[in-house]
C-alpha cells in the first residue's frame, strides 16, 4: 500500500503556506498583518522557541534561518507562515499581509560574487609539482571556460509534510531523505527532546498511527494490490534540506496551532524555490610542449552556493578533488573558490558534484586531443592517470584500470573510432552548413569517476540494518535505505542462495524514527554501495541462526569499515576514496540543418564496478539486480541529457520565472537507444576493497553530458562553453558564424 | 461561504454533492471525498497528474470547477475497473508500468485507459499524443509506449 505525503488528510487539517520575500536582498521594515478570522494563524521567527537557524550542517559558512528576521537574502525566502482550514481564505489572507521591505543591492550571479569579498565563503589550493616553469616552458598554452548553469532536481512529488502535534508527541509525515536530519533539526527548533518527534517517510506500513487517520487506505491499496515492484525513492531527487525546511515550517505550524498541518508545495512553488543544483564556473590552462603533450594545468573552480551554503562546502571539496578529471598532469595548481549569491540556496544533485567537475575537463580535454590531432579515445589514453592513481588534485584512487576497461568496452561497441574519424572528414569538407556533404554528425566520448569518500562516507557510527526472518518465512527489513527496488533484489537473491528461500516475500518497514536504525540521509550512491554488504551480512547471520533458533529471527548488522580498508588506514596506505567506479559514455548525434534539433543517434554506456552479492553481475547470474541497476544507469543518462541539452533554468531578476515551468519539463523527447554494458573489474572484488559492490548510481550522468556535447561540436563546428546547449544556442552560434 | 449542490454519477453511483463554489474536482476528490488516487500538484493545471475521465474522456479534475459537474459521469483511478472494456488497470500496471510504481502511475494509467476508449487501434502518434505531458523527465518513456504498442497487439488479437 503506498501513500505519498500528499495524500494524506488528518481529520481537522490546517492547510499551511509560506510568505516570501519579494525582493532579492534588503531589510525588513515593517510587518503588517490583517485581522484574522477564528481558526487562522500567522507564524514568524518570534514564533520559535529553539534555534532560529538549522543546524543541519554545524559546520557550514552560512547557516540558513527557519524564517527570515531582521534581512531577507533572496527573492522567495521565507518570512511568514500561515495556516487555516481553507486555502482559498488562506491564500486571500496573506496577499492582504504587508511587509514593508529596505532594498539593498543583490549579486545575483556567480561572476559578480567572485570579486566581492564578503561573497567568498571559501578558497582552497591544491599544487602539485613546478607549475611555473612548465607555463614558462609551454609551446602552446591552451586557456578555456565552461560553465554549467542550475539544473532542476526531478522529483514526482512536490516537497511536502504533515504534522501533528498532540500535546506530547509530534508527528512529521515527510518525503525526506533525512528523517533522523529532519528530527534533529526539528528538535533543535521547538526545543524537544528527540524522542517526542517521530518521523515517518512513505510508504508507510502501519498507517493506522495513534496520531493520524489516513484517508484512501483502502482503496490505494486496492490500486496497488497488483504491483509486484515499489520504485519508489522519494528521496533520491533534492529530498534533503528542502524536506527538513518544509517538515519544520509543518512542524512549528502544527505546534502552535495545535492542530494537524499539511504543507505541500505547488509544482509552481517547487519549481521556484525547491534547491537547484549548483551552478560551477570552470577555467583551465594548460601548457602543451610542441608534441601536443599536456606538461601542466592551472584549473579555477567557481561554485555557487546561493544564499546560504549549507552542505555545500563537501561538494565543493569533492569537485575540487576531481577538478583535472582522470589524467595524469605532471604539473597542477588547481584552485577553488565556494561564493555565495543573493539567490535561492542550491543544493545537491544526483552525482553530488561529479557532473559539474568532470563536464569542463572532459570538454577541455577533447579540445587538447583536437589540437593534438588524435583522436579523443587515443588522446584519453595517453594521458590516464597512472603512477599508483594519483589525481593533480593529489588524491589518491584505489583503481585506476577501470578508466581502461569502460574506455574499450565503449568505444568497441560504439564502433566510436571510424565514426570519429568519418565525421572529422566530413566536417574538414564542409565549408558550411549548406553545402552538407553529408548529413551533419558527431560522435562524442566522456568519461569520469565516482567514489566513496574513505573517511567520511564509510562512518561506522551510521548505515545499519535490521532484518527478520518472520514465521512465514517472509522477510521483513529495516532501515532509512530508499532504493527499495535494489533492496528487494538482493534480498531475494541472498535470501535464494543461502537460505534456499525462492520466491520470498520481502517487504520494508516503513521508515519510521520510532522503529528503524539512524541509516543516515539516503544517498543512492553509497545505498548501491552498503544494501548488498548490509543484506548478505544480515542474511548470513540468519543463516547461522536458522537451525537451533525458532522463527521468527531477527538480526542486525551495523556497516564497518571493511578489515581491508582498516588496515590501509591504519598503515595509513589508504586512498581518498574506498573504492571508485568508472563511467564512459559515447554519444552520436544529428543535427537538423533546418530547426537545429539535435537527433541523438545512440548513446553507449559502460559501468565498471557492479558486482554485487557474491555473484558476478556481469556474467548476468542474476538478472533482476541488472535490471534494477540498468534502470538507474537510464535515469543517469537522463538527467545527464537534461543538464546538456534540456532547457536549463532561468534566472530573471534574481528569481527563477513561474511561466518557465511548462518548457521545464526537462527530457521529455523519446529516449534515445541506450546501450549499457556493465564491465568486470577484479579491482572491485570484496577482497581488494572490502564491498560487494560498487556504486553505479549518479556515475554516467557525469560523463554522458560531455560526450553529448562533443558530439555537437563535431556535427557544428560550435564549441559551446556553457550549459545546457539548445537548439537556440546552436542557431545563435550558427547564424553569427 | 457560497455553496453549490450538484448531482452527478461518480464511479457509478449516483451522488449529491455540496462544495464552496470555488472548488474544483480535484480539491473535492481529495479533500472531501478521500479519493486520493486522483494526485495533482495544486498548480496552474500543467503538470498532467490530475486525469480522470468525465463522459469517457479523459479531462485534468484541476480545471474543472466543481459547478460544472452537473449531470456528469466521472470516473476517477478508484473506479477504473468499473469501465469494462479493454485493458484493465492490472494489465496496464503490468504491461505499461512493468509492475512500478510511482507518483505518476495512476496518471498514466487514466491516459492509457482514456487512449483505449477513443480509439480502438491507436497508433504511434495517438500514444504520443495521450502520454505527452504525463511522463516525467525520468521515466521511462521508450518501454511506456513500447507497453501501449503492446496492448494494442493484444486488442487486435483478441479481436480476430
Ligand atoms: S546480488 Fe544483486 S545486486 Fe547484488
Ligand atoms: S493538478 Fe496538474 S494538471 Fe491538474
Amino acid at each position: 500500500m503506498i501513500n505519498f505525503v500528499s495524500d494524506i488528510y488528518p481529520e481537522g487539517t490546517l492547510y499551511g503556506i509560506t510568505v516570501r520575500s519579494p525582493i532579492s536582498k534588503g531589510r525588513i521594515v515593517s510587518i503588517k498583518i490583517p485581522k484574522l478570522p477564528k481558526g487562522y494563524f500567522v507564524v514568524s521567527a518570534d514564533s520559535i522557541p529553539g534555534s532560529r537557524t538549522i543546524n543541519t550542517h554545524p559546520k557550514t559558512c552560512i547557516a540558513r534561518p527557519w524564517l527570515a528576521e531582521g534581512n531577507v537574502n533572496y527573492k522567495g525566502e521565507a518570512v511568514l507562515l500561515m495556516a487555516g482550514p481553507d486555502r482559498n481564505t488562506l491564500s486571500y489572507l496573506s496577499m492582504k499581509v504587508s511587509i514593508k521591505y529596505k532594498k539593498e543591492k543583490a549579486i545575483l550571479n556567480t561572476v559578480n560574487a567572485e570579486t566581492v569579498e564578503e561573497y567568498l565563503c571559501r578558497t582552497a589550493i591544491r599544487r602539485r609539482g613546478n607549475i611555473d616553469s612548465a607555463f614558462k616552458n609551454a609551446y602552446q598554452i591552451v586557456e578555456e571556460e565552461y560553465s554549467t548553469g542550475a539544473q532542476r532536481q526531478f522529483h514526482e512529488e512536490p516537497q511536502a509534510a504533515v504534522s501533528v502535534w498532540n500535546g506530547t508527541r509530534l508527528l512529521i509525515i515527510s518525503n525526506t531523505q533525512d528523517p533522523f536530519g529532519v528530527q534533529l533539526a526539528v528538535s533543535e527548533m521547538l526545543r524537544l527532546p528527540k524522542k517526542k518527534i517521530r518521523v515517518l517517510v512513505p510508504p508507510v506500513e502501519r498507517a493506522e498511527s495513534e496520531l493520524l487517520k489516513y484517508a484512501g487506505d483502502e482503496r490505494e491499496a486496492e490500486v496497488n494490490s497488483n504491483v509486484e515492484t515499489i520504485c519508489f525513492n522519494p528521496g533520491f531527487n533534492g529530498r534533503l534540506m528542502d524536506s527538513v525546511v518544509v517538515a519544520g515550517h509543518s512542524a512549528l505550524l502544527s505546534f502552535v496551532t495545535g492542530k494537524p498541518v499539511r504543507m505541500v508545495y505547488s509544482a509552481e512553488e517547487d519549481f521556484m524555490y525547491a534547491a537547484k543544483r549548483y551552478p560551477v564556473i570552470a577555467r583551465y590552462k594548460t601548457a602543451l610542449d610542441e608534441g601536443g603533450i599536456p606538461k601542466a594545468i592551472k584549473a579555477e573552480i567557481v561554485m555557487d552556493a546561493g544564499a546560504y551554503t549549507d552542505g555545500a562546502e563537501e561538494i565543493f571539496e569533492r569537485i575540487l578533488t576531481m577538478a583535472a578529471g582522470s589524467y595524469g598532469f605532471p604539473n597542477a595548481e588547481i584552485t577553488g573558490k565556494l561564493v555565495k549569491t543573493d539567490r535561492i540556496p542550491f543544493g545537491v544533485s544526483v552525482g553530488s558534484g561529479t557532473p559539474q567537475a568532470f563536464l569542463g575537463i572532459e570538454l577541455h580535454s577533447a579540445r587538447l586531443a583536437e589540437i593534438s590531432q588524435l583522436d579523443p579515445y587515443i588522446w584519453k589514453k595517453k594521458f590516464l592517470i597512472e603512477n599508483k592513481g594519483i589525481l593533480p588534485s593529489g588524491a589518491r584512487l584505489p583503481d585506476y584500470k577501470g578508466a581502461e576497461f569502460v574506455l574499450d568496452s565503449v568505444v568497441e561497441k560504439s564502433d566510436f573510432r571510424r565514426k570519429y574519424a568519418a565525421y572529422e572528414t566530413l566536417k574538414k569538407r564542409r565549408t558550411a552548413l549548406s553545402d552538407t556533404a553529408g548529413p551533419l554528425r558527431g560522435i562524442g566520448l566522456g568519461l569520469c569517476f565516482q567514489g566513496m569518500n574513505n573517511d567520511k562516507d564509510n562512518d561506522p557510527r551510521k548505515y545499519s540494518l535490521r532484518m527478520k526472518l518472520a514465521r512465514d518465512e517472509n522477510i521483513i527489513v529495516y532501515s532509512t535505505f530508499q532504493n527499495l527496488e535494489l533492496m528487494r533484489a538482493v534480498v531475494l537473491s541472498a535470501a535464494g542462495n543461502k537460505l534456499g528461500l525462492k520466491n520470498v516475500n520481502v517487504s520494508a518497514a516503513g521508515i519510521d524514527t520510532d522503529t528503524v536504525p539512524d541509516t543516515g540521509p539516503a544517498k543512492p550512491l553509497i545505498e548501491s554501495v552498503l544494501i548488498p554488504r548490509l543484506v548478505n551480512e544480515c542474511i548470513s547471520a540468519v543463516q547461522k541462526k536458522r537451525f537451533n533458533s525458532p522463527l521468527p529471527i531477527e538480526v542486525k548488522k551495523v556497516h564497518r569499515i571493511p578489515a581491508v580498508l582498516k588496515k590501509q588506514i591504519d598503515t595509513k596506505t589508504a586512498t581518498t576514496f574506498s573504492s571508485v567506479s568508472w563511467a564512459a559514455v559515447v554519444t552520436e548525434v544529428e543535427l537538423d540543418p533546418l530547426s537545429f534539433e539535435v537527433l541523438i543517434r545512440g548513446v553507449w554506456v559502460a559501468v565498471d564496478g557492479f558486482m554485487g552479492g557474491g555473484t558476478d553481475i556481469s556474467a548476468g547470474e542474476n538478472s533482476r539486480c541488472i535490471k534494477a541497476t540498468e534502470r538507474g544507469v537510464r535515469q543517469d543518462i537522463v538527467i545527464g541529457l537534461n543538464l546538456a541539452a534540456g532547457r536549463g533554468i532561468k534566472f530573471e531578476s534574481g528569481g527563477i520565472i513561474e511561466k518557465n515551468i511548462i518548457q521545464n519539463r526537462g527530457y521529455m523527447g523519446i529516449l534515445p537507444y541506450i546501450d549499457i554494458s556493465f564491465v568486470k573489474n577484479e579491482m572491485h572484488s570484496e577482497k581488494n576493497t572490502g564491498f560487494v559492490r560498487t556504486g553505479v548510481h549518479g556515475l554516467s550522468v557525469a560523463a554522458v553530458a560531455p560526450a553529448y556535447v562533443s558530439a555537437v561540436s563535431q556535427a557544428t563546428g560550435f564549441y559551446p562553453n556553457h550549459l545546457p546547449v539548445t537548439p537556440l544556442t546552436i542557431q545563435e552560434y550558427l547564424e553569427s558564424s | 461561504m457560497v455553496k453549490t449542490e450538484v448531482a452527478l454519477k461518480l464511479n457509478g453511483k449516483n451522488i449529491k454533492l455540496k462544495a464552496p463554489v470555488w472548488k474544483n474536482l480535484l480539491d473535492v476528490l481529495r479533500e472531501d471525498l478521500g479519493l486520493v488516487g486522483t494526485r495533482g500538484s495544486q498548480g496552474a493545471g500543467n503538470c498532467g497528474l490530475c486525469l480522470v475521465l468525465k463522459n469517457g474522456k479523459t479531462v485534468d479534475a484541476c480545471s474543472i470547477p466543481f459547478f460544472e459537474l452537473m449531470d456528469t459521469e466521472i470516473v476517477t483511478i478508484e473506479g477504473i475497473n468499473l469501465i469494462k472494456e479493454f485493458p484493465d488497470r492490472s494489465l496496464i500496471i503490468s504491461e505499461v508500468l512493468k509492475n512500478t510504481v510511482s507518483y505518476r502511475s495512476n496518471s498514466i494509467i487514466m491516459a492509457v485507459k482514456g487512449l483505449f476508449l477513443e480509439k480502438t487501434f491507436p497508433g504511434d502518434d495517438d500514444i504520443k499524443y495521450a502520454l505527452s505531458g504525463i511522463l516525467s523527465p525520468v521515466d521511462d518513456s521508450n518501454g511506456i509506449i513500447q507497453g501501449v504498442k503492446k496492448l494494442v497487439n493484444m486488442r487486435s488479437r483478441r479481436r480476430r
